[in-house]
């Protein structure tokens, strides 16, 4: 079932609908169309689109006027470091906080957590890079304004210093979410029979919590994290724009401004197949954790 | 109140009473409740849904959450008062002295372990063993309660088995530690009917291995072939204990009155259905005196003012009820 | 549980209820009292506003909070106070009609997976996967760019992509309708599928539709300003642009642009959060 809509999604019908667009919006650029071959029938441009793309080649950018795909990879690796960091901090430190959220629910910890997480939610994440961009920037100049190195080059303590700032923007609303899930999940989880019968059973609540309630409360959060994969990447364009953090974020805000299509689009198909791939292994990943579902 | 004490009482439950704080006010779901479960004797507590016989099950092996719930009273079992001890002497009581299955055992067993897990578990605990010895064990309780190639069907997952077996590793996880008291809460009102038989019938054979049994149902059939004595509940006062034989062919109390004539049977013909007018009462704005006289067909004033609680009628047979005299006569003879 | 005595018999309707359980909650509360508020000030944008939000002044700009501008200015002199109150305008307006087009969809979509199962209900739930798994930014951010950035295309996309989980929600909640006794009662009588979907399911399955949709308009509001943030604004006054405009110009130190717009997308995202919450707990019963 999961392998059915990546094939499906592999073949770019989304992108080809695109792909036919230009040529009625941009009467103007005839010239240009000439240039990069896209005066053929449309149904050949699809086929060369379609080859070229499984290669791996997704035409030449309309700004840059260089393959899309180079630029592609050569940006890619920072938003990987920078997604790939929010990502860790979101599951590290939001599910122990989801899972105290939980055990101790209505406490003040709680309430808080609540109340920052439902925040965190309901934020526009270029509000809070702004608001941290001012504060720490411009006032506090604790954190250097953009980019992944300092001017002059650096090791990695250099990366990490610029990584913190737009890491911690883009982890706060995944945060939230995953926080507030696990929360929820958990809660229900304790309200289950089993758990009941197990501490029925003598078992002392440590023992409790770990074998029997979180191993079916987190469960769900592994395909929950899954789909915040999405969300992560629309919040690093804007969070990579607002810190001129040179990735995939910015390039895509980049092309938007210029109207690079070809970029787009391959920009969009690199990242689909990033949410797929994602999803697909959180999908077997659960699978396996599941002892009810057999593959 | 006067029971006579017996000496070969297992559990003492006296003066028992949980009440739960709500919005609308404190709902009273045990109200003095004085229980004997002797040595050896499958007690039966029958009651409709709401009569407070899950909360007092629950409240003898001290699984009620206490923030919203205020448990009260006196249990005493082997000498020990259950609700004077702290969380850690109580966890070593649960599950080895006193033993709980449940009603419905596809929820209570854990989806994501192995059943032979489940049930080495509380052997492991308990008893000191070590995880081989423990499975050895489960396979060893599995086989008793009758499941076959237990060996195998120990590495299996819950939602493998019908609901009759799931209910049997929830028995056979029960009984591992050999418990004095086995408190089984509705376990057949999930089952279908040919399930339900055999599962009584393994109840049957078991408990007279195990020791004493507290059968919580509302289905009097039941109740007739398994439970040596009865007592029946009712909005969270017992109203009437007594050995089976005796409840059935007298039954005193106007609700357990009640409650035997609309058990259809096959062997009588009935021409309608009888049952018992009216509604439970509000457990948060309790009617005065005798809970049950809005519904009580022979009430009279004094049981709206005044609180009956158990006396002894007969020998064995207590009843809660302020014009028992009245209604039977003094002696055995009384109208039907 | 306990069963109340019949003679409480309750006289209020069923909207008066569900009014009372929502006011207990005053989160709920805020919510809807700063939406209403919201509300006012977009429809009495003329009356209220200061200043004309496009107007330029060039000798006032970046002019910081103070008496004349209460919000202070941006980089063309215009008013910020004034551009939050027009901007409540096109938030008001996207969020509600995206959020509308996605819960017609959705609706009927998850309708009709669930009345008709079967091959439809594979067909429609195949879908939904493919949707669920596209990153929702980048494609909006293409489709409005290809196709220009104007107010019906941001509604259009934004209510296309979000209603798939709206349409699961109906599905598994028309399922479980299905499997009541009335259900299978009209299918013997004969009656029309329409009939029988909307005077039988639908009122059943409303409260859930409901909660959904107020979290479809903060969703839409939060999608709507990252569009416009990222240069694709459909109209010149909207609060993403203006947080665009902060940061073109966040070396000036002008943090009041950035800060109150900002600030009200939270809010209005917040407020329908907590309207969603207490439409939760109103609508419960049964």
């Amino acid at each position: 079932m999961l392998l059915n809509f990546a094939i499906v999604h592999l073949a770019p019908g989304g992108p080809a609908a695109m792909l036919a667009s230009p040529k009625i919006s941009a009467a103007a650029r005839l010239q240009i169309m000439k240039t990069y071959g896209l005066d053929k029938p449309w149904y050949s441009q699809f086929e060369l689109y379609l080859i070229g793309s499984l290669q791996g080649n997704f035409g030449v950018s309309y700004f840059y006027s260089a393959p899309v795909m180079s630029m592609i990879l050569q940006r890619l690796p920072n938003t990987v470091l920078l997604m790939g960091a929010s990502l860790l901090a979101t599951i590290i430190f939001g599910i122990p906080l989801g899972i105290i959220s939980a055990t101790k629910a209505n406490s003040p910890v709680d309430r808080a957590s609540v109340v920052l997480s439902t925040l965190g939610w309901a934020m526009p994440p270029m509000w809070l890079g702004l608001i941290l961009l001012f504060v720490f920037v411009l006032y506090l100049p604790w954190f250097p304004p953009g980019g992944v190195q300092s001017i002059t080059g650096g090791g990695w303590l250099d990366v990490l210093w610029h990584l913190v700032l737009p890491g911690f923007t883009l982890a706060f609303g995944s945060l939230a979410n995953i926080n507030l899930f696990i929360r929820s999940s958990l809660l229900d989880v304790l309200k289950q029979d089993y758990v009941l019968a197990a501490r029925g059973k003598g078992l002392d609540r440590r023992t409790v919590l770990y074998k029997h309630a979180l191993r079916n409360a987190l469960l769900p959060a592994v395909t929950n994290i899954g789909l915040s994969i999405g969300f992560l990447i629309g919040g690093a364009v804007l969070v990579e724009t607002i810190f001129t953090w040179p990735g995939l974020g910015l390039l895509t805000f980049e092309a938007i401004g210029h109207r690079d299509y070809p970029m787009l689009l391959g920009i969009f198909f690199i990242f689909s197949i990033a949410v797929i791939g994602m999803n697909l292994v959180t999908d077997i990943i659960y699978a396996f954790l599941d002892p009810r579902i057999s593959y | 109140m006067s029971t006579s004490q017996n000496d070969n009482s297992l559990l003492r439950i006296e003066d028992l009473n949980v009440s739960f704080n709500t919005p609308g006010g404190e709902l009273v779901a045990v109200d003095s409740v004085h229980l004997n479960i002797k040595e050896k004797e499958i007690m039966g507590l029958v009651g409709e849904s709401g009569s407070g016989k899950t909360v007092t099950a629950l409240s003898i092996m001290r699984l009620l959450s206490v923030p919203p719930a205020r448990v009260r009273g006196k249990l005493m079992l082997e000498g020990m008062d259950l609700l004077a001890l702290g969380e850690a002497d109580m966890m070593k009581v649960r599950g080895s002295k006193i033993a709980m299955i449940y009603q419905d055992p596809m929820t209570s067993l854990n989806p994501v372990l192995r059943v032979g897990d489940q049930i080495a578990e509380a052997v492991e605990k308990h008893q000191g063993l070590g995880k081989k010895e423990a499975l050895q064990a489960s396979v060893r309780a599995m086989k008793t309660v009758g499941i076959a190639s237990a060996e195998k069907r120990a590495r299996d997952y819950p939602h493998q088995m019908s609901g009759g077996m799931r209910q049997r590793i929830v028995i056979a996880t029960a009984l591992s530690c050999n418990p004095r008291l086995l408190i089984a809460d509705e376990p057949t009102s999930m089952l279908d009917l040919l399930s339900q038989a055999q599962l009584i019938a393994l109840l049957r054979e078991l408990a007279a291995k195990v020791g004493s049994v507290l059968y919580i149902t509302h289905d009097m059939g039941v109740v007739a072939q398994l439970c040596d004595r009865i007592a029946v509940m009712y909005a969270s006062r017992i109203m009437e204990v007594a050995q089976v034989n005796e409840l059935f062919n007298h039954p005193l109390h106007p609700y357990t009155i009640g409650l035997l004539e609309s058990v259809t049977r096959a062997d009588t013909k009935v021409e309608k259905l009888k049952y018992i007018e009216g509604n439970m009462p509000d457990l948060v704005k309790r009617p005065s005196g005798c809970l049950f006289h809005p519904r009580c067909r022979f009430a009279k004033d004094i049981c709206r003012h005044e609180v009956p609680s158990l006396r002894e009628f007969n020998r064995g047979h207590f009843v809660a009820c302020l014009i028992v005299e009245e209604i039977h006569g003094r002696n055995r003879d009384y109208p039907r | 549980m306990a069963l109340n005595n019949a003679s409480e018999e309750s006289t209020e309707t069923k909207f008066q209820g569900a009014w009372r359980r929502y006011r207990r909650d005053t989160l709920s509360l805020f919510g809807l009292a700063f939406i209403i508020f919201l509300i006012v000030l977009a429809i009495a944008a003329p009356l209220v506003a200061p200043y004309d939000p496009t107007q330029i002044d060039l000798g006032a700009t970046f002019v910081p909070p103070s008496p004349l501008h209460l919000l202070g200015t941006d980089y063309l002199g215009r008013d910020t106070l004034s551009r939050i109150i027009y901007g409540a305008q096109i938030v008001l307006t996207i969020g509600v009609t995206a959020a509308l087009l996605m819960t017609v969809v959705g609706l009927l979509a998850g309708l009709v997976a669930g009345y008709f199962g079967r091959y439809v209900d594979e067909l429609l739930m195949r879908i939904t996967d493919i949707f669920l798994i596209i990153p929702a930014l980048p494609l909006i951010l293409i489709f409005v760019a290809v196709f220009g950035p104007n107010v019906l295309n941001v509604i259009v996309i934004i209510g296309l992509l979000s209603w798939p989980p709206l349409a699961r929600i109906v599905r598994a909640e028309t399922l479980s309708i299905m499997g009541r006794d009335f259900i299978a009662a009209e299918k013997t009588m004969g009656a029309r599928h329409t009939r029988t979907i909307f005077r039988h399911i639908l009122p059943n399955i409303l409260s859930p539709i409901f909660v959904y949709s107020a979290l479809g308009i903060a969703n839409a509001i939060l999608i709507e300003a990252a569009v416009d943030f990222l240069g694709l604004a459909p109209l010149s006054v909207s609060w993403g642009y203006d947080l665009s405009i902060a940061l073109n110009y966040w070396v000036r130190g002008a943090w009041w642009i950035a800060f109150f717009p900002g600030l009200f997308i939270l809010l209005t995202c917040l407020s329908f959060f907590f309207i969603s919450d207490g439409l939760n707990e109103a609508l419960k019963v049964e």
